[in-house]
């Protein structure tokens, strides 16, 4: 019954076969050229370079938009030049090409046409130009490849924070989405109950917890409130898929330059899980994300004589070095100063535990 | 008979200019003491059975007419600053005859000769001539034109070559306008008519309805051409006398010439155009030559199809119900629209064109199951023949088919073939100028400041049929500033005024017209982009007993059968469904909350309810989609504590059981409230289903009449039972009403089960696709949203967990659309991903 039984092979069909993304979805590049290309292909086989793909499109009407398009989206990264290479060398390849053919058209031969295979190849390398580059930065190429066909698909810009992102966050999408639908299993008058018996225990997430979230910027959508009061709505993406983070004006003006597009990002924020809508977060903050937490050491001089800040300073100037480790700040009362980077150990720590008291010297 | 009769009016519907709604039209004629009156738009006809019906309700005869544009050399001459310039001419329909011929010289008119306007020629206004009144028409008018040119001649001429045209239906036509020109031609006019004997016919020319209209009236035109009152170059008439004017005034202004008035009741009793409604007119249809009537064809057709479907020996039920079904076609006289349908969807199942299961009410019927027009055995779901076509209600059955939207227009071209290509039409529709709309319109006009106009419209609540009458009643700080502020009272009393009206006419996606005769015969065309289609609307037509189908294209389609296209291609798999739709692999999707891209069933909130439910048969999926809607949502956790507790329905009377027990005591479907009107009370399915529509329609007082039929029954004169009534069935009189409010309640919000059914139908059928083919099937997805970028991150995802990789496009490898790639057994495949996207990137 149904020919789904008659496969010799595993029970999960979808994993042997895999979907090659369609060259009419790329940005930019229209069906009519695209068509002409594959049948191109078709018909006279593979394409060897890229010089040979010029060659033979050339006529068909893919114009410089459309291969500069099929060169972002890495449609050539199996041909030995890289994307950057190809990039600054498109334009005169083609305009060799089309003056090419004009001169063919006018009757004139080339002595590029004459020749066996071997000869021609060399000509080519004399005839069309490459003008070299190394290869852009993975981030680059990822960005052009989300720019160009709407997802990133020969790697994630948050890959290689994979294990730094799971450590300093305390919620990823997969957690927004599964209190979504907790939310809204509430339909059934017997849902609570059933999301208890899944859960089995106190669930994780409540309305209004502080969460730590990370990712990248996809979108920011800026808007004013009835009281001219900025707010912006930032799409933000982890490995797993997108979440809405909301951010107030305050918010808004402490996050700065944090916030803009590609930019990864750590969010401080509260959980909003409401009933007829997808969970977000407010954001409380926005920064970079770092490689590391900033650490910041503390010195509570608030009760400190001038003797004693006379070390302090002393000792900070003497051990700021070519490397340092952590933000040093002078507090007084409630007021935070700033006053340079030292390379801290523990027996700096005793030493101004010594100055100023073990109990106001903290690292945050 | 009245004094004076008015010919030469221009409604809503002259959309440029005109502001007479078709309604107020007769009224006001009748207010002022006229028995008929004319309707002449400018170029088209779209008003005219419109006005037909609503003169006929007051009582007042309706002219048929038109103020046709006339090109000055061959209609078929498109020069620039030469046949640009136009005249216009007045033509009246006497009869049924006149009528067609106008009819087909309008849509000469815009077929042929459109340049700027639809614009006839002389030659076939000669050619069609017969049944028609001329009248020179206003200043634009040939004559008019002439006369004012000081071509003494010309003018003569062009009046001759009418009168011998015309006869004695030729009128030369002076106005009462209150445009100085006019006052100067009506004279040369009557010198003319004098010298060479042509009658004279009085008219006005009317665009708005009273004096006090001629503001709004300039209002509409700024409107409708962009400008603002402040403008110096906008368009106007310079006069405000253009409106319907009374018999008194007409006579007194042209008391020197008795005749002219005279002559407008004489043109009125010349005219008598008859419309006929309800009276169906199916385009002629071929039957193979061995079978002697239409009816044996049809009758081997079903044989055959019960037959197919089930099986050698039917069981006598089925039998029944074919029998029953086939003699109430063939009585009310819809077997050749049966075949009309089989035909082309027959033609379009062997022809590779992808058909939907079906659409609307007509899965009800086992005889269109038989033939294959509709593709779910309503005797399996329950599916009512009488909820498609009533013997008790007089209206045509109307099938809705969906085919696979790149193949919809290759069963347009079939059609068009087979009944002639003037035989097959599209179909027009007009937008209308909404409240809102025409809020921000007047208030732009009228140099009213965006952020205000902005702040009105927005006050009008965003609700379907919203007039700004019942805003003002809803809303009390409208009404407020209404009272206080001039301004808004100026706008909303003009936007009130234009409120309704059609605003532009396009062509209706999916509806179709096709024509015993050719369509312009009985209705005149309208071309817009090279796409023709009729002048009257949809409702119109099938009023006049046109066969019109609806033939919707649906991407759905296309992604099944392009998914089965790619199975064959890559594994040399067909896809074959199984019959009995209740494959638990499948319905695993819905349980597991996978249901993006299955049809119907993608949005979050469905998709949670269904994850919820736990759908394991069709019958679930039919009451996903029937109370996944405002309204009835609320008894979504009704229905699914059912299905998880079984046996514990609550029913308000044990004979309910066997009606409800299939939605676990929920009333979803409209079939059910007219089962249970059968089963309770003893009423014919097809009375059930009068009910069942007076409760969807809240008509009180045949609710009142029927609920105590429903109770109590009914019997006629002589004593004998018509309807029982639950009570002589044995269920008591207090749980009978009961029920009877529960379905008048509910029946708003009822769902047609053949529908849902028929969709529930196409998503199973996706939902199998997707798995146990979900690489070929996604890949289908994706196309048919290419071009889309914002879809196609979406479907990517859903590719990801479910562990389908997405391979880069790559020159050597990659098609135009998302392709399959056979990527072999090796061992990284193998893995699971679970939802981490990550590790699936080459």
């Amino acid at each position: 019954m149904g020919t789904g039984q008659n496969y010799s092979h595993n029970e999960n069909v979808g994993q042997n076969f895999a979907i090659r993304f369609g060259l009419g979805s790329i940005k930019n590049v229209g069906k009519a050229p695209v068509d002409s290309i594959v049948e191109e292909r078709e018909k006279h086989g593979e394409y060897k370079n890229f010089i040979d793909f010029c060659e033979r499109i050339a006529d068909e009407g893919v114009n410089k938009k459309c291969i500069e398009s099929l060169i972002k989206a890495g449609a050539f990264d199996e041909f030995e030049q890289t994307r950057s290479t190809l990039l600054a060398s498109f334009e005169g390849i083609m305009d060799t090409i089309q003056s090419g053919k004009k001169k063919e058209m006018s009757g004139q031969v080339s002595m590029f046409d004459l020749g066996t295979e071997e000869e021609k190849e060399e000509m080519n390398e004399m005839k069309y130009k490459f003008e070299e580059h190394e290869e852009l930065p993975k981030k680059d190429l990822l960005s052009l490849e989300k720019e160009m066909l709407g997802i990133y698909i020969s790697g994630h810009p948050l890959e290689k924070l994979r294990s730094e992102i799971e450590r300093q966050t305390n919620i990823n999408t997969i957690e927004l989405r599964n209190l979504d639908e907790q939310m809204s299993s509430n339909m059934a008058d017997s849902g609570m109950e059933l999301l208890n018996q899944n859960a089995g225990s106190k669930p994780k997430y409540h309305d209004g917890q502080n969460v730590k979230y990370a990712g990248i910027i996809t979108s920011i959508k800026k808007k004013y409130t009835k009281n001219n009061k900025i707010m912006a709505f930032v799409t933000i993406e982890d490995l797993y898929g997108t979440a809405e983070i909301i951010c107030f004006e305050n918010a808004y003006l402490k996050s700065g330059n944090s916030l803009v597009e590609e930019n990864i990002v750590m969010v401080d924020g509260r959980l909003s899980i409401r009933e007829d809508d997808t969970t977000t977060i407010i954001a409380n903050d926005i920064k970079d994300f770092g490689e590391q937490k900033q650490k910041v050491l503390i010195l509570n001089i608030t009760d400190s004589d001038e003797s004693e800040k006379d070390k302090l300073r002393g000792a900070i100037k003497y051990f700021n070095g070519d490397k340092n480790n952590i933000n040093v700040f002078v507090k007084i009362n409630d007021d935070e100063r700033s006053c340079g980077q030292i390379y801290l150990t523990d027996q700096i720590m005793e030493l101004f535990a010594d100055i100023i008291g073990k109990q106001n010297v903290v690292i945050r | 008979m009245s004094n004076f009769v008015h010919l030469h009016i221009h409604s809503e519907f002259s959309l440029l200019d005109g502001a007479n709604r078709i309604k107020d039209l007769p009224v006001r004629a009748k207010e002022l003491g006229m028995d008929a009156i004319a309707l002449t738009d400018h170029g088209v006809m779209y008003g005219a059975i419109d006005f037909y019906k609503a003169c006929k309700k007051e009582g007042v005869k309706p002219i048929i007419g038109c103020e046709v544009y006339v090109a000055p050399r061959s209609r078929f001459d498109k020069e620039p600053n030469i046949d640009n310039k136009y005249n216009h001419l007045i033509l009246l329909a006497k009869n049924n005859q006149g009528y067609k011929n106008l009819s087909k010289l309008v849509s000469l008119g815009f077929v042929d000769g459109y340049y700027y306007k639809p614009r006839i020629d002389l030659e076939i206004l000669e050619k069609y001539h017969e049944g028609l009144i001329c009248l020179s028409a206003c200043l634009a008018g040939a004559v008019n034109q002439a006369l004012l040119n000081g071509e003494q001649e010309k003018a003569e001429e062009i009046a001759l070559w009418h009168k011998r045209v015309f006869g004695d239906d030729y009128y030369i036509e002076i106005q009462n306008n209150g445009i100085k020109e006019q006052v100067l031609a009506n004279q040369k006019l009557v010198q003319l008519a004098r010298k060479l004997d042509i009658p004279l016919v009085a008219t006005n020319d009317a665009h708005y309805l009273k004096r006090e209209d001629a503001y709004n009236h300039e209002v509409l035109l700024c409107i409708q051409t962009g400008k603002r009152m402040s403008d110096i170059d906008r368009m106007r008439f310079d006069t405000d006398e253009l409106y319907v004017k009374s018999p008194e005034e007409m006579i007194e202004y042209f008391k020197a010439f008795p005749d002219a008035i005279e002559n407008t009741v004489k043109i009125a009793e010349k005219c008598n155009v008859e419309f006929e409604f309800g009276h169906t007119i199916l385009p002629n249809y071929d039957v193979p030559p061995e079978y002697p009537t239409h009816f044996d064809y049809f009758k081997k057709l079903c044989d055959d199809g019960i037959k197919k479907r089930y099986g050698e020996n039917p069981s006598k039920e089925i039998l029944d119900r074919a029998d029953y079904e086939i003699s109430v076609i063939k009585k009310m006289g819809y077997v050749d629209y049966f075949l009309i349908v089989w035909d082309f969807i027959h033609h379009a199942k062997t022809h590779n064109i992808p058909v939907g299961p079906g659409r609307g009410s007509g899965a009800g019927s086992i005889i269109a199951y038989a033939i294959e027009i509709t593709d779910i055995d309503p005797m399996k779901y329950g599916l009512l023949f009488e909820r498609f076509l009533n013997p008790e209600r007089i209206s045509m059955p109307d099938f809705d088919v969906d085919f696979c939207y790149e193949h919809r227009q290759d069963v347009i071209d079939y059609v068009a073939n087979k009944y002639g290509h003037d035989h097959v039409s599209q179909i027009i529709t007009f937008g209308t100028m909404s409240a809102r709309m025409v809020i921000r319109d007047v208030s732009r006009v009228l140099d009213v400041p965006y952020a205000e106009a902005d702040k009105l419209a927005k006050m009008i609540p965003n609700e379907l049929h919203i007039t700004i009458k019942k805003a003002l009643e809803q809303n009390k700080e409208l009404a407020d500033l209404y009272e206080t502020d001039e301004t808004v009272k100026k706008v909303l009393d003009i936007a009130m005024g234009l409120e309704g009206m059609p605003r532009q006419a396009s062509t209706h996606a999916c509806g179709i017209v096709i024509t015993k005769e050719p369509v312009d015969t009985y209705v005149p065309l309208y071309v817009r982009d090279g796409q023709i289609s009729t002048q009257y609307i949809m409702t119109t037509l099938e009023e006049l007993g046109l066969l019109k189908m609806d033939f919707l294209g649906l991407r759905t389609l296309t992604v099944i059968q392009d998914t089965i296209d790619l199975v064959k291609e890559n594994r040399r798999i067909d896809v074959e469904f199984d019959k009995e739709m209740a494959d638990p692999k499948v319905y695993k999707l819905w349980q597991e909350g996978k249901s993006c891209g299955i049809f119907q069933f993608e949005s979050q909130g469905m998709t949670n309810f269904m994850k919820e439910l736990k759908p394991d048969c069709l019958e679930d999926l039919i009451a996903g989609v029937s109370l996944y809607r405002p309204g009835p949502m609320d008894q979504i956790p009704r229905y699914i504590r059912g299905k998880q507790h079984p046996g514990h329905n609550e029913y308000t009377h044990p004979s309910l059981e066997p009606i409800l027990n299939v939605t676990y005591g929920c009333m979803v479907y409209q079939e059910q409230v007219m089962q249970i009107v059968r089963d309770l009370a003893g009423y014919s399915l097809g009375r059930a289903d009068l009910v069942r529509r007076a409760m969807g329609k809240k008509k009180l007082d045949v609710m009142a009449k029927e609920r105590e039929v429903f109770i109590n029954g009914q019997v006629d004169e002589s004593g004998n039972v018509i309807v029982p009534g639950c009570v002589r069935n044995g269920i008591d009189a207090e749980s009978a009403n009961k029920i009877f409010d529960e379905m008048a309640e509910f029946a708003k919000y009822a769902f047609n089960k053949s529908h849902a059914a028929c969709y529930a139908v196409v998503a199973y059928r996706t939902a199998y696709l997707k798995a146990y083919y979900p690489a070929e099937f996604m890949a289908a997805t994706l196309n048919s949203f290419l071009g889309n970028l914002d879809k196609i991150p979406q479907y990517i995802d859903e590719c990801k967990s479910l562990g389908i990789q997405i391979l880069k496009p790559e020159i050597n490898k990659s098609s135009t659309k998302f392709t399959v790639e056979d990527l072999g057994t090796a061992p990284e495949c193998t893995e699971r991903c679970n939802g981490d996207r990550s590790k699936l990137f080459t």
